[in-house]
């Protein structure tokens, strides 16, 4: 019996090695750039391998200017937030009849958004190119706004019923029957309770506007518009062969998201796999 | 009587419900993607009022040109890798983590962590990673005494593929296994112990009880991955650009060279409809028999 026990731990002990060691080598690529940013240029090509021989942060406040970090982070953060905040609420009163009701328009509309689910972004790009040009709302924010929560919408849509179809009308009912408009007793007891949807559908709608390029790329070019990845795009385009400015901009660009995601890594991987569950 | 203007009225709120939604997706969405069934039958190029209707002529076109079937080509090599190799390295990835070790939270961040990444961000750093002069991957064949191994990598049309099928495995592994290891979690330990009880042994114990379980999991993320290598533009367009020679040109990138570089906008909208049928009848499949296993298992 002991010697199971101890075999057991080995056991653990070996898969417990090997995930670490495989760990390292999946995450070598990034920590080798982030210690590259702090080397000097003769240092970066004489020893690549080899940690700093000191903390050199003169490229950082080079490329901090270059890529008008401040701007562009600012610009990104915008968009984003706006996005999540805009996406959540049409969403969930969307869904709410969607949900709640069987006659044929609301299966209609059901059906309506969750055909874009499938549909690829490169099929609306073209016309979607045009439009915009027309209403003209190429460089501004509420354009790309507006063309982030209409790609979004389908999928969460499509959340929100689902999770809204598992939970009891009676509450709402309660709330009806007390003299509340359709509209309070919705927001007031029915959106609290989809709290679980509401952080999955922020998780995945940050991740995929905060790391968007082809919008920006069409719609957003002009410098003072420009989010952090086309600002990164044209700042590799420019300097593609200095690699001394070329991995602190990389790690720039990557260190917001990369610290949110450190502080709400629990939240965010939950998110995820909920999303991807229900999906 | 005032029973049915109370129901009309309930009607109307939650019409008003909706229509910010339907509003916003159709005009910018769908109606964008509906338009294009139509500009897919003609010969527009993007700047010019006039445009001419020319029938089936673009789909026509597609068979005989060499360049769109590269492309189709590609995409198939690139999803049927991306979605075997990813599945097959997440599955036993999330067993390792749900083994009870004690680094299971701090690993399952790291995995995760290069799917919060842009795919721009990723395409960079390989790019570094597979340079042919300062890159780390040469330099750690030629430290290991091995230079004959070295290759030009994304330079090489026999390898460049290879590259970005590794770059997008890198990316999103960890996605897949925190997918996988939600699963996991919900496999009743009961079922391995009357394993226990009836003398299985470990790989049986996978093969009938873990993996036919894992079905859900599996399926999401065959239909997640599938999806988005279809859909993958960002991470080609700036690594190799479809080069070189083409050997990594996918339908996405073809799309956006027809109508943005050889200002042939009908031409890329058709093959845009034509990567929708793609996607629609894979998933739909996928779907069919993937869904199946659920059940009979």
């Amino acid at each position: 019996m002991r010697t199971d026990s101890a075999k057991l731990s080995a056991r653990k002990l070996s898969i417990e090695l090997f995930s670490i060691i495989a760990a390292f080598v999946f995450i070598y690529p990034l920590f080798f750039i982030v210690t590259m940013t702090f080397k000097t240029a003769e240092e970066a090509a004489s020893s690549p391998f080899r940690l700093p021989s000191s903390l050199h942060f003169g490229n950082y406040a080079k490329v901090w200017e270059m890529m008008h970090f401040p701007l562009v982070f600012a610009n990104t953060l915008l968009i984003t937030a706006v996005t999540i905040a805009l996406i959540i609420v049409i969403g969930a009163i969307a869904a709410y009849p969607l949900a709640r009701r069987s006659e044929k328009p609301y299966l209609f509309f059901y059906l309506f958004f969750i055909a874009g689910i499938m549909l690829p972004f490169q099929l609306a790009m073209i016309p979607l190119y045009k439009l915009v040009n027309m209403l003209h709302l190429v460089n501004t924010y509420h354009g790309a706004i507006l063309i982030y929560s209409s790609i979004n919408l389908p999928f969460t849509v499509f959340l929100y019923t689902g999770f809204l179809k598992s939970t009891p009308k009676e509450l709402e009912e309660a709330a009806l029957i007390d003299g509340c408009s359709i509209f309070r007793a919705f927001w007031t007891t029915v959106f609290p309770l989809m709290k679980p949807v509401t952080a999955t559908v922020a998780v995945l709608t940050a991740l995929s506007v905060w790391n968007d390029f082809i919008v920006p790329l069409l719609f957003l070019s002009e410098q003072n518009h420009r989010t952090i990845t086309i600002e990164l795009y044209t700042f590799v385009g420019e300097y593609i062969t200095n690699w001394d400015l070329l991995f602190p901009g990389l790690v720039l660009s990557i260190m917001p998201l990369l610290v949110f995601y450190l502080f709400l890594q629990k939240f965010m991987i939950k998110g995820v796999a909920a999303g991807s569950v229900k999906g | 009587m005032k029973q049915l203007t109370f129901r009309h009225k309930t009607h109307i709120t939650l019409a008003c419900f909706l229509a910010p939604a339907v509003l916003i997706y159709s005009l910018l969405f769908l109606g964008p993607v509906l338009s294009s069934f139509y500009y897919s039958l003609t010969n527009w190029n993007g700047f010019t009022a006039t445009m001419g209707f020319v029938g089936l002529r673009n789909y026509r076109d597609m068979m005989d040109d060499a360049a769109f079937v590269a492309a189709l080509k590609n995409t198939a090599v690139f999803a049927v890798w991306v979605v075997i190799l990813q599945n097959a390295l997440a599955i036993p990835l999330a067993i390792a983590l749900d083994s009870g070790i004690r680094s299971k939270n701090v690993l399952r961040v790291i995995f995760f962590a290069p799917a919060v990444l842009s795919p721009l961000v990723v395409g960079y750093t390989w790019m570094y990673i597979f340079n042919p002069n300062s890159g780390l991957l040469n330099t750690f064949l030629r430290s290991i005494g091995l230079p004959s191994w070295e290759q030009v990598w994304l330079g090489d049309p026999k390898f460049a593929m290879f590259c970005i099928i590794t770059m997008v495995i890198w990316q999103f592994t960890g996605y897949s296994m925190v997918i996988y290891l939600a699963n996991l979690q919900t496999i009743p330990s009961e079922l391995y112990e009357a394993a226990n009880i009836d003398g299985a042994g470990r790989w049986n114990k996978f093969l009938r009880i873990t993996f036919p379980l894992l079905a859900p999991a599996m399926t999401i993320n065959i239909l997640l991955s599938t999806i988005g290598t279809l859909k993958a533009f960002d991470l080609i367009y700036v690594t190799t650009n479809g080069g070189p020679f083409h050997a990594t040109e996918t339908l996405t990138v073809l799309i956006f060279e027809s109508a943005f570089k050889d200002n042939n906008f009908g031409y890329g909208t058709a093959i845009g409809v034509v990567m929708f049928l793609i996607i629609f009848v894979v998933s739909l499949l996928q779907l069919l028999v993937l869904r199946r296993r659920e059940v009979s298992s």
